[in-house]
């Protein structure tokens, strides 16, 4: 699935992901001749990432970090892309000056390490060939301070027995919006028209093994407490935010 | 970001790689701050200049990037770890001193003064109020933003030089008047020496982070606002400040939103934190940020019919162009220590030679433990004076 988002300097990159959880501090973190993190408590401690897409939250520590980027592609250790989840100054300016494509904006939970990935910088994309993307809705129902969660059954394909809010792929032609009123409608029997949800907020992506889900999320606020369950739902419930921590 | 037919010209490489390099720069960075274009600067201050913080990997960096460009603007260096005159007299090793002057070397192909001071407004780098500069070196920036009322971001190495370069800086931050507002107000309720004002930069920067401050109840001399931002920024990540001599003025600004007030317990708690040492001292380094000509009349005044006692190394770190403008006093001043041009006590190789550095600067006391392993004895200058003289 492609992916899109904010690129930094140009070019083109194929690899193999490297994933730090951790942000990372050039100076002194990094180790220029072997091309790998040298910081205690690193979750890619001594992993090379020489040749890989090198793929962590942002950077940290001294500014000199730009400059040992700069040195990791003049020893032939640095990385063929960065992917950063917020990227600032210092490593955006490495990526510049030694000329490795680079994006912003890619959360690192979505990215498996091994993944294989194609990353324009120009255009401000990655592609992960070998993961599939599914984008869905899903509608948070509120009701004064409580929100409605439901079972999934047996009969669903996915997720089955998880708690969730009504949640649904998209059928051609459809909006995010019209998506998330025609499911809200079948699974729960509340009629909300797409102009009328309270909230729609930004996308979020959920990696589930080899499937990537961009979820459109909504919320709706309703007052009857009415609701009527179809088959993909085996039992609801309206509980408050801090109770949602026992599904 | 909008670019101009030209810009975008250089962005296309038509005016050759570096240029297109540090246009690139610009237009990432100004992304990531949301600049909307980019403005015309009238001076540049870039620092990454000593061997000992940039190392191989700086000097590959500017020795490629040197080889095809020039600076657009009036572009001063930042010190650098050594006196380029006396550096053997200093204790500085040749393996050293090699590589700097090479770093030296590609900071003169690109036509950047290699003025080697953190003080550039005391030797010709001056900008004028509300003008749009690109200036690193930390102290600079708070010095130009908030005495001199230009307007610049703390830009790093790189971004300077490649605003230099193209002769202007992305639109954002404290480009924009609006961002110049005070959003905290800071009531000093005391008399402040002259040593103090390092000490209350410490505790403003420790309080604040990011936001621009309004000071109330001081009204400093240059040299006094010289240590009070220099002191913010290492402490802290100030940029700006404004101030006042009357506790009231905060009343004129409606972005206010958070008030603190200093007494001496905050000094005493910046004090406490500076000064890690009792023990025999190796060093004693004034001119952290570099001396003006007024601190070394004063000290050559003080020293001048004193004696020197020679049991440590005392450096005075000022720029050359200052020390230029006052031969006597560096005349008294070489009888009791080095007076050290072109370096900084924080980026020189201290380490080799020191365990123990005694210091007047907050700044220098916050960065001497790390960057140059040294234990601090934070005192007042007149106190420093008298370890090295009698």
């Amino acid at each position: 699935m492609m992916i899109r988002t904010k690129g930094i300097g140009h070019g083109c990159a194929e690899g193999s992901i490297v994933v730090s959880h951790m942000p990372i501090s050039f100076l002194g973190g990094v180790d220029p001749s072997k091309g790998c993190v040298v910081e205690q408590g690193s979750d890619i401690m001594l992993e090379s990432f020489a040749g890989k897409i090198l793929s962590f939250p942002h950077g940290k520590g001294s500014t000199v970090g730009s400059y040992v980027i700069f040195q990791l592609k003049k020893s032939g250790t640095a990385p063929a892309a960065i992917i950063n989840q917020k990227a600032e100054a210092i490593v955006a300016t490495g990526a510049i000056l030694a000329g490795i494509p680079m994006l912003t904006g890619i959360p690192m939970e979505i990215l498996k390490p091994g993944d294989k990935a194609v990353i324009n910088a120009d255009e401000g994309t990655i592609e992960l060939p070998n993961v599939i993307g599914k984008v869905v809705v899903t509608v948070i129902v509120r009701r004064q301070d409580k929100i409605l969660i439901m079972k999934r059954s047996n009969k669903v394909n996915t997720y089955k027995e998880h708690w969730a809010g009504a949640s649904g792929g998209m059928l051609p032609g459809e909006n995010p919006a019209d998506a998330a009123s025609r499911e809200l409608r079948e699974e729960t029997g509340i009629i909300v028209t797409p102009k009328q949800m309270t909230v729609q907020g930004e996308p979020v992506y959920a990696r589930d093994g080899g499937t990537l889900w961009k979820v459109f999320p909504f919320l709706v606020d309703v007052e009857a407490e009415d609701v009527k369950i179809d088959w993909e739902h085996d039992e609801y419930r309206w509980i408050t935010l801090p109770e949602l921590d026992r599904y | 970001m909008h670019l101009t037919k030209e810009e975008e010209k250089t962005l296309k490489g038509e005016e050759g790689e570096t240029r297109r390099k540090a246009m690139e720069l610009l237009v990432a960075l100004g992304e990531l701050d949301d600049a909307d274009r980019l403005v015309p600067i009238t001076s540049a201050q870039i620092a990454g200049a000593s061997y000992k913080t940039i190392g191989d990997a700086g000097l590959d960096f500017l020795q490629e990037f040197s080889a095809d460009a020039k600076v657009a603007v009036k572009s001063t260096l930042n010190p650098i770890g050594m006196d380029r005159e006396n550096w053997k007299e200093m204790g500085i090793p040749e393996s050293f001193a090699k590589p700097q002057n090479l770093i030296l070397d590609a900071y003169r192909r690109m036509n950047i003064e290699l003025t080697c001071s953190c003080t550039p407004y005391f030797i010709g780098n001056r900008p004028n109020a509300g003008s749009d500069i690109a200036w690193s070196e930390s102290s600079a920036v708070v010095f130009a933003n908030s005495v001199l009322g230009a307007h610049t971001n703390k830009e790093g190495g790189p971004s300077a030089l490649a605003a230099a370069i193209i002769g202007k800086t992305p639109h954002c931050g404290l480009h924009i008047v609006e961002n110049r507002k005070p959003k905290v107000a800071i009531r000093v309720g005391l008399e402040l020496a002259f040593d103090d004002y390092t000490l209350l930069g410490h505790v403003i920067g420790r309080k604040i982070g990011q936001e621009v401050p309004l000071i109330t109840g001081i009204d400093p001399m240059e040299d006094e606002h010289k240590a009070l931002g220099a002191a913010m920024a290492a402490s802290g990540a100030a940029s700006m400040y404004l101030f006042r001599n009357d506790h009231k003025a905060c009343e004129q600004f409606d972005t206010i939103e958070e008030r603190i007030d200093v007494g001496e317990e905050d000094l005493d708690e910046s004090r406490a934190k500076l000064n890690t040492s009792s023990d025999e001292v190796d060093l004693v380094a004034m001119g952290c940020p570099h001396l003006s000509v007024r601190e070394m009349v004063d000290i050559a005044t003080f020293l001048k019919d004193r004696t020197p006692i020679k049991r440590c190394k005392a450096w005075f770190c000022v720029a050359r162009d200052v020390a230029k403008h006052c031969p006597e006093e560096v005349r008294i001043l070489k009888k009791f220590g080095s007076v050290a041009c072109d370096m900084c006590m924080v980026v020189a190789p201290l380490e080799g030679f020191s365990k123990v550095t005694a210091t007047d600067s907050a700044k220098a006391g916050t960065y001497l433990p790390t960057l140059c392993k040294q234990k601090v004895v934070f005192a007042t200058r007149r106190d420093l004076l008298r370890m090295i003289s009698k």
